[in-house]
């Protein structure tokens, strides 16, 4: 009989992440890197009036800063969960729109990580604030995207509760004891970070965490309109069980932002 | 982060001097707080000038009996000193009960007292922060602040003072040597850091460019059953919502020698004479003991998302002081 209950298994990377010899990443070293550095939203809901770029774009080190205004052509991947998954269905700087706090507006891309960072502090933007939507019970129960060919619906639960006092006073028997969960907080060891490796204009390496290299892999070729064969992905040995990473979040979209030989974290 | 300039300080004076003659710098010592500080963009120094290497890192005993610690000592230093822990074992907890054990074998004794509130609305620059940007607004007053103060808060500014170590040295009446542009002076730790006030900006009084040499523990008859209790949301890697330093010396049942020291609640780490004064001849009962939590409480002020401080504050103070004239229990 398969014994599967009761019995251990080691995972096959699992000495080297314990010894922290597994590498993040970040920590793969590809000459001729450069770095690129997110601008995030610092309100929850509205519209970007305006975003001046000029002093970071001079700032030292800097190769470009791309917003809304100047984003490269990037393609609208399936989205079927099969080829291709990513979390957010509208593309990162496709306009004016703030959804949530901390939605990327920006990308700043310098020689060296600080630089980028720097140059980012520079960046001015006016924002026209409205009021976020933040009670699960004022919800608007919007269909969400579809998945697999079936669309998402939602809607509004309905809860019933009998009379448990009355209920555990005709009891047979009853058992008063209580239970106690402590809150857990799954922290990834990494935070996002992605090297992307251009070989040439149609040959892409990256090395990121992820739970599902082959949907990446399809993802990246639709988003980039690359061929997936000419594509390989080296997910580090840290993957996403550590890192809580399974889909490409909306960092991923920077990386054909970068010319050949330029890294993303 | 800021292009800036780095020199290392030849003794406290010339550290002190450089200070002065520039006005943009900043002293360097763990840089276990300043560094984050450095990263979000709150500080930005011209200069750092390292006074991690002017000696300053001894533990010793004084003709007087009392125990001077340099500034320079690491925290883990002072909590595992065999001294420490024989005669000031709420020192010890005070220090290990806070931060990490990494944080704390680089962390030195000044860098702990100057350190910065943790408030979230200071560490974010998209928010209004009076302490980050004098007459800006504080985003935290009608924010998520349950962190925040209960006591001796203004409109100004609710952050409260994040050290445990310093909580435990206000309780034991320690004393801040600090080399200034005019030579040593000697600060009571009580008046050592401020209430926010108009000037939440500043954290204490130390003036522009002076530099903590060393903290002086004084002989303390009920120093050796001082309690430090610190409640948080983890039991490890948290700031308090309450910390409570406390002692008392019982003499048949009579209390005296009460010193009461409160954590997470305050701007500074708040120390409660009325409580002290109230207890001193009482004696050692439960109901004194209630009664002197009700009293540190009394001119509590508590915020939308932290009335439960309050109460917490008083089974903390009573709880300490119980164990307190129980004996104690040693680091």
């Amino acid at each position: 009989m398969n014994k599967v209950v009761g019995t251990s298994v080691s995972r096959k990377e699992g000495l080297a992440k314990v010894m922290g010899k597994a590498p993040y990443s970040a920590e793969h070293s590809i000459s001729g890197i450069i770095h690129g550095y997110l601008v995030t939203s610092t309100i929850a809901k509205g519209r970007i009036q305006s975003i001046d770029t000029q002093a970071a774009e001079q700032a030292p080190g800097v190769i470009a800063v791309f917003t809304h205004n100047n984003r490269p052509l990037i393609f609208e991947p399936d989205n079927d969960f099969q080829n291709s998954k990513i979390y957010e269905s509208r593309l990162p700087l496709s306009d004016d729109q703030i959804y949530y706090g901390g939605q990327i507006i920006g990308l700043v891309v310098a020689d060296t990580f600080e630089q980028a960072r720097e140059a980012s502090q520079l960046i001015e933007v006016e924002y026209e604030v409205e009021t976020p939507l933040v009670d699960s019970r004022q919800a608007t129960y919007e269909p969400g995207i579809s998945m697999f060919g079936e669309s998402m619906t939602f809607s509004k639960g309905e809860f019933a509760a009998g009379n448990f006092e009355a209920g555990i006073a005709n009891a047979a028997a009853s058992i008063e004891a209580t239970y106690e969960t402590a809150t857990e907080l799954h922290s990834p060891m990494e935070p996002h970070a992605i090297i992307a490796h251009w070989q040439d204009s149609d040959s892409l390496t990256v090395y990121e965490p992820s739970q599902f290299v082959m949907n990446s892999q399809g993802t990246y070729a639709q988003l980039f309109g690359i061929l997936p064969k000419k594509y390989a992905s080296l997910p580090p040995t840290l993957a996403a069980p550590l890192a809580r990473k399974r889909f490409l979040g909306p960092i991923v979209f920077f990386v054909p932002l970068l010319p050949v030989n330029s890294s993303a974290p | 982060m800021k292009q800036f300039s780095y020199v290392r300080a030849s003794s406290p004076e010339d550290a002190v001097q450089r200070a002065i003659a520039h006005q943009e710098s900043q002293f360097i010592a763990g840089g276990t707080n300043l560094v984050d500080r450095l990263k979000a963009f709150l500080d930005n120094p011209s200069e750092l000038i390292d006074v991690s290497r002017l000696g300053l890192k001894e533990i010793e005993t004084m003709p007087d009996g009392s125990i001077r610690i340099g500034a320079m000592v690491s925290n883990t230093a002072v909590a595992n000193h065999h001294q420490i822990r024989e005669h000031y074992p709420l020192l010890s907890r005070a220090i290990l009960s806070g931060a990490s054990q990494q944080i704390r074998n680089v962390a030195t004794v000044g860098g702990n007292l100057l350190q910065r509130t943790r408030c979230p609305y200071y560490y974010d620059t998209a928010f209004a922060c009076n302490k980050r940007q004098p007459e800006s607004g504080c985003a935290a007053r009608h924010g998520i602040n349950r962190m925040h103060a209960i006591l001796g808060a203004s409109e100004k500014c609710i952050a409260v003072h994040p050290s445990d170590m310093c909580v435990a040295l206000a309780a034991l009446d320690a004393v801040v040597e600090v080399q200034g542009a005019n030579g040593q002076r000697q600060i009571p730790f009580t008046e050592f850091h401020r209430l926010p006030g108009n000037t939440p900006q500043w954290d204490s009084n130390l003036e522009p460019g002076a530099l903590i040499t060393a903290v002086i523990l004084p002989p303390n008859p009920a120093a050796k059953t001082g309690i430090y209790l610190k409640l948080r949301d983890r039991t490890s890697y948290a700031f308090a919502l309450v910390s409570v330093a406390a002692m008392v010396a019982v003499e048949g049942d009579a209390i005296h020698h009460a010193r009461l020291a409160l954590g997470g609640v305050a701007h500074k780490p708040w120390r409660s004479l009325e409580t002290e004064s109230f207890l001193e001849g009482k004696t050692a009962a439960s109901e004194t003991f209630e009664q002197a939590a009700e009293i540190a409480l009394q001119q509590a002020q508590p915020l939308s998302h932290n009335h439960f401080k309050v109460s917490m504050a008083q089974r903390a103070i009573k709880r300490a002081f119980t164990i307190s004239a129980q004996g104690g229990s040693t680091a």
